[in-house]
């Protein structure tokens, strides 16, 4: 049985018992059972001298104990017949980049000879499009970053064989931001290769020629062309691989806005994800080219081998700890926590009970405020803790500035405290800091507890809600300020002595302002009176 | 019984009784009834919307709303109408601040849009609500052996994010359509181009330029005659051809007919109900092609 | 205040909003088949005319009016301009400043004294029954009166007067 070969672009045949292309790691041969005949006809079986083909062999799933996993899958080229006007599944001679990529080889199907699908034969003609869905809102909004330069290798590349090949790029702008790629960009325009400044509206096809017509402008000629051609090769956005989604699910890592994997920190920590143990690398993150994928790999590679030979993980203290006799039947944390740390445990009974791994607890908090039954605390951080710092740092006020409490996250909100100060700014003295894991741990009722305890004011500092450390915390936070507001309101207390601000770390002068603009909306508002407590 | 309140726009009442002609004796013997609102107004198409968005958009939303108070779906003949309509349609249930906006105008009038109808084109009506099988069997003259050009004009089917009507890029409906009568659909290069209906006037030079574009692509083609949906294709590639003729000395002689005059015919109307002479193109021989 | 750029005038506007996501990769302008007739009008053009804020070149120029409304353009774009829109917004503005080609006016006295932007002779509304159409229904004139001078759209024929 022959099947045309997807892997050079079925430009050739392979066999329904191929050995994979590229090659894999042992070379070993597979039956394509799309096509295979199986026992109707056994030539394979009946050839192999070492008896190694058993046709009844079933797909199994294999389950493998590992104590990391680093996720290397890649990523494909986007389907271009998504774009209808340019007619890839329609005219045969529209291809690309991937499948030029086999005739470009020298030892690919048409032994590096560059043809026209439909009738084998030289392509003269080649006109390039480049963001074929990449850069394109319908699609792929981001930049695919790569295929500047495999159109620019592939051109170079034809052009050096082909000297008399006439070539043209359609390009919107020309991305070569890396080592030496300026010079290949160069050296395609030395060579002859035409760039035409503009991003064609359609291919169509002369009915009785074939020829395909690429229909652009250029705009900085100020003028429309119809580029004639052989061979149209698109150059594809680059897309997660397939799958990706349903991994990142079963592992429980994150993706981002366009499907890739989200790293845990693109500057600090690239290759890890939020769960330990768990690394990225590559296209898998991002579309790039070779030496980058090579660097990220040797980065969650000796990542993985370090939390490895470790033997032992090494963690806070600081962890959820659920109380049994409150926890009942919602499923509010397990849902809430941003490492999957908290599952429920069958009690008998159609009753369920909270249990946090104390491995995957990153000690954020954010359970504790949204457990509706107070059912669950963190070490170091329990409320009657919390209320004791409080008091302590809200007992004297020697100032004549309202006294103000500012309860920070240990992340951006801290942190944008000790920037004003190291910046030598000034913000009032009668400011109050208090630590908290995260903003996402505060419950509604500890802001009244402040107000209780003498605050005039109180701040709550997190993280920007996009860049929370934990995720969901600063979001969460705000939204339980806004309610609080409402609550406040409705004791008679004015509003607008409950805020919150969220401050990327190093904006130490956005908290010094706003500490500032705090103390003088209290002074207007002069001194609260508390209908409850003593 | 299906009813919709029928809108009709200005071209159609003004010169093209065969349009009108056509849709109503088909609906009619298709079991559709249409109700003639009064008070409706112009649906503020492009060249309206030229000069001010806001007020052709408050005064589509205002014919909407009679459609509202009616209680009826709102059919259109003209893609322009279609386009203006739907668009304002499908903006206004979509942008609750729009909506507001508009609502405040509307409120001089003492109307408001809820957004609780649709505006629907003949060719929706016919494939969705009446339905193909429906259709063919009323069919006592199938249209076969006739070649037909479809022809969508522009609003029908842009801006598609809006309109919903069909696949911009790869269109179906009247290929559909045609193919329920028994005739041929026939491919042609730059089918979805526009005919230039909406420069005449402007630019009549421009006009008739992008008319003669398309003659000349259906008749390189080999079709008997185009199809069109829209009053302004209409009076583009019909009298269109006349004004060719004077102005290049070229004769293309290809009849252009509604989809809904090809609809009549099929289903067995008398061509001589059907206003006939208003075909700059006479349509004789595609009639006799049919009887 | 810092005054409003031309461009910012736009996006502020209806169908203006989306200007600025033009990154000019031209496929407006192989989309339009005006363009391909007259390098009088060239949607790309105009998007970066008026992103550069040269406000008169393109209010005094023609090309704006040579938009033919095919949508074509804003169909294919790869960054969701709503370009015809656009220009309907720019042509918006144009008319504010008395800036009109003479067929709008045309197009103004129809609407604002039938109802509708062609004019249904008698002769037409006469031929009906003989044709066996139902009569025509009245316009809603009233309301389309109320419509205009709520959104100042009445004071349109006063543009003719002033110098261009």
């Amino acid at each position: 049985m022959e099947v045309p070969d997807e892997y050079n672009a079925k430009l050739s045949m392979r066999k329904a018992v191929y050995m994979n292309n590229p090659p894999v790691h042992p070379p070993v041969y597979a039956i394509d059972e799309s096509v295979c005949k199986f026992h109707d006809c056994e030539e394979c079986v009946k050839a192999c001298p070492t008896q190694a083909i058993e046709l009844d062999q079933k797909p199994e799933e294999v389950t493998i104990n590992v104590g990391s996993i680093v996720v290397a899958t890649g990523f494909e080229e986007f389907d271009s017949s998504t774009i209808k006007e340019y007619h890839y599944n329609d005219y045969p001679d529209v291809i690309t980049n991937l499948e030029l990529a086999r005739m470009v080889d020298g030892f690919g199907p048409t032994g590096g000879v560059i043809v026209r699908p439909s009738n084998r034969q030289p392509a003269k003609k080649i006109v390039f499009i480049q963001c074929v869905g990449s850069r394109d809102r319908r699609w792929k909004p981001y930049c695919s970053s790569i295929c500047c330069m495999i159109s620019l290798k592939h051109a170079t590349l034809i052009k050096s064989a082909y000297p008399e090949a006439d070539i043209s790029v359609c390009y919107i702008d020309i991305r070569t931001t890396g080592r030496e790629h300026e010079y290949y960009y160069e050296q395609a325009r030395e060579m002859g290769i035409k760039f035409v400044k503009g991003r064609p509206t359609e291919i169509s096809r002369d009915p009785k020629t074939g020829k395909l017509v690429v229909d652009t402008e250029d705009a900085l000629l100020h003028r429309l062309l119809e580029l004639e051609a052989d061979l149209v090769v698109l150059a594809p956005a680059m897309v997660p691989s397939e799958g990706t989604k349903e991994l990142a699910e079963i592992l429980g890592i994150d993706i981002d806005q366009d499907g890739f994997y989200k790293e845990y920190n693109a500057k600090l920590r690239p290759t890890e994800t939020k769960l330990r143990g768990i690394y990225i690398c590559g296209g898998t993150i991002f579309p790039k080219d070779a030496p980058t994928t090579s660097l990220q790999a040797h980065s969650a590679a000796v990542k993985a081998a370090k939390f490895l030979n470790k033997g032992k993980i090494i963690k806070d203290q600081r962890t959820a700890v659920i109380n049994q006799d409150y926890c009942g039947d919602c499923e509010f944390c397990p849902v809430t926590c941003p490492y999957h740390a908290i599952t429920l445990e069958d009690k008998g009974e159609d009753h369920f009970a909270a249990k946090v791994s104390d491995l995957l607890c990153e000690g954020c908090g954010v359970c504790v405020g949204t457990c509706p039954q107070n059912a669950i605390e963190l070490r170091h951080s329990k409320p009657e803790q919390m209320t004791a710092q409080m008091n302590g740092i809200l007992s004297l006020n020697e100032s004549a500035e309202p006294l103000i409490l500012a309860i920070c996250c240990s992340e951006c909100g801290h942190t944008a405290v000790d920037s004003s100060g190291m910046a030598m700014m000034e913000y009032p003295a009668s400011v109050r800091v208090m630590k908290v894991p995260c903003t996402g741990i505060l419950q509604i009722h500890q802001f009244l507890e402040a107000f209780k305890a003498g605050a005039q004011g109180v701040m709550v500092v997190g993280c920007k809600s996009d860049g929370c450390h934990y995720e969901v915390g600063s979001q969460k936070a705000e939204k339980k300020v806004d309610l609080a507001k409402t609550l406040l309101n409705e004791y008679g207390i004015e509003s607008e002595r409950l805020e919150m601000f969220q401050f990327v770390f190093i904006e130490g002068d956005k908290f010094a302002e706003a500490a500032q603009m705090m103390s003088e909306r209290l002074k207007k508002l002069g001194n609260l009176k508390l209908m409850i407590g003593p | 019984m299906m009813s919709y309140a029928i809108f009709l726009g200005c071209t159609i009442p003004a010169r093209q009784p065969n349009y009108e002609l056509s849709a109503r004796k088909s609906l009619s013997k298709l079991g559709v009834k249409l109700v003639d609102i009064a008070n409706m107004t112009c649906c503020c198409p492009p060249p309206v919307q030229s000069i001010d968005l806001k007020t052709s958009l408050a005064i589509a939303s205002y014919n909407i709303c009679l459609a509202e108070e009616a209680n009826l779906d709102l059919l259109t003949l003209c893609s322009g109408c279609f386009e203006s309509l739907a668009m304002a349609n499908n903006m206004l249930k979509h942008d609750q601040k729009l909506k507001t906006k508009i609502n405040k105008i509307l409120a001089e009038t003492g109307k408001e849009f809820h957004g609780t109808k649709e505006v629907k084109h003949f060719l929706q009506v016919l494939k969705d609500d009446i339905g193909l099988n429906q259709l063919e069997q009323n069919i006592v003259k199938p249209l076969t052996d006739l070649k037909i050009a479809p022809f969508y004009g522009c609003h029908a089917l842009r801006p598609s994010e809006l309109l919903q009507l069909d696949d911009p890029e790869r269109p179906q409906i009247l290929e559909t359509l045609i193919k329920t009568l028994g005739g041929t659909s026939i491919e042609y290069q730059n089918k979805l181009k526009c005919c230039g209906g909406l420069l005449r006037g402007v630019s009549d030079d421009l006009a008739l330029d992008l008319a003669r574009d398309k003659l000349i692509n259906v008749s390189n083609s080999g079709a008997d005659c185009i199809a069109t949906l829209c009053p302004f294709c209409f009076v583009a590639l019909d009298i269109g051809q006349i004004q060719i003729r004077s102005k290049f000395q070229e004769i293309y002689d290809i009849p252009v007919l509604h989809y809904s005059e090809l609809l009549a015919l099929a289903l067995g109307i008398a061509p001589e109900e059907l206003a006939p002479r208003t075909h700059k193109i006479r349509i004789d021989k595609i009639i006799n092609k049919i009887l | 205040m810092r005054a409003e750029s031309f461009s910012e005038t736009i996006r502020e506007r209806l169908g203006g909003e989306t200007i600025t996501f033009c990154y000019q990769c031209g496929t407006c302008a192989s989309s339009c088949p005006v363009a391909k007739r007259t390098t009088d009008f060239n949607p790309r053009e105009i998007i970066k005319l008026c992103l550069l804020d040269e406000k008169d070149e393109i209010l005094d120029g023609k090309s704006i009016w040579l938009c033919c409304s095919c949508y074509n353009c804003q169909e294919r774009c790869p960054q969701k301009v709503e370009i015809a829109d656009v220009i309907y917004a720019v042509r918006n503005i144009a008319i504010e400043k008395g800036k009109v080609p003479n067929i709008y006016f045309e197009f103004f006295n129809a609407i604002s004294n039938d109802g509708r932007i062609v004019k249904v002779s008698q002769f037409a509304e006469n031929k009906r029954p003989q044709l066996g159409l139902p009569p025509l229904q009245p316009t809603g004139v009233d309301a389309l009166k109320k419509i205009l001078s709520t959104t100042g759209f009445d004071k349109f024929h006063l543009k003719k007067e002033e110098p261009q």
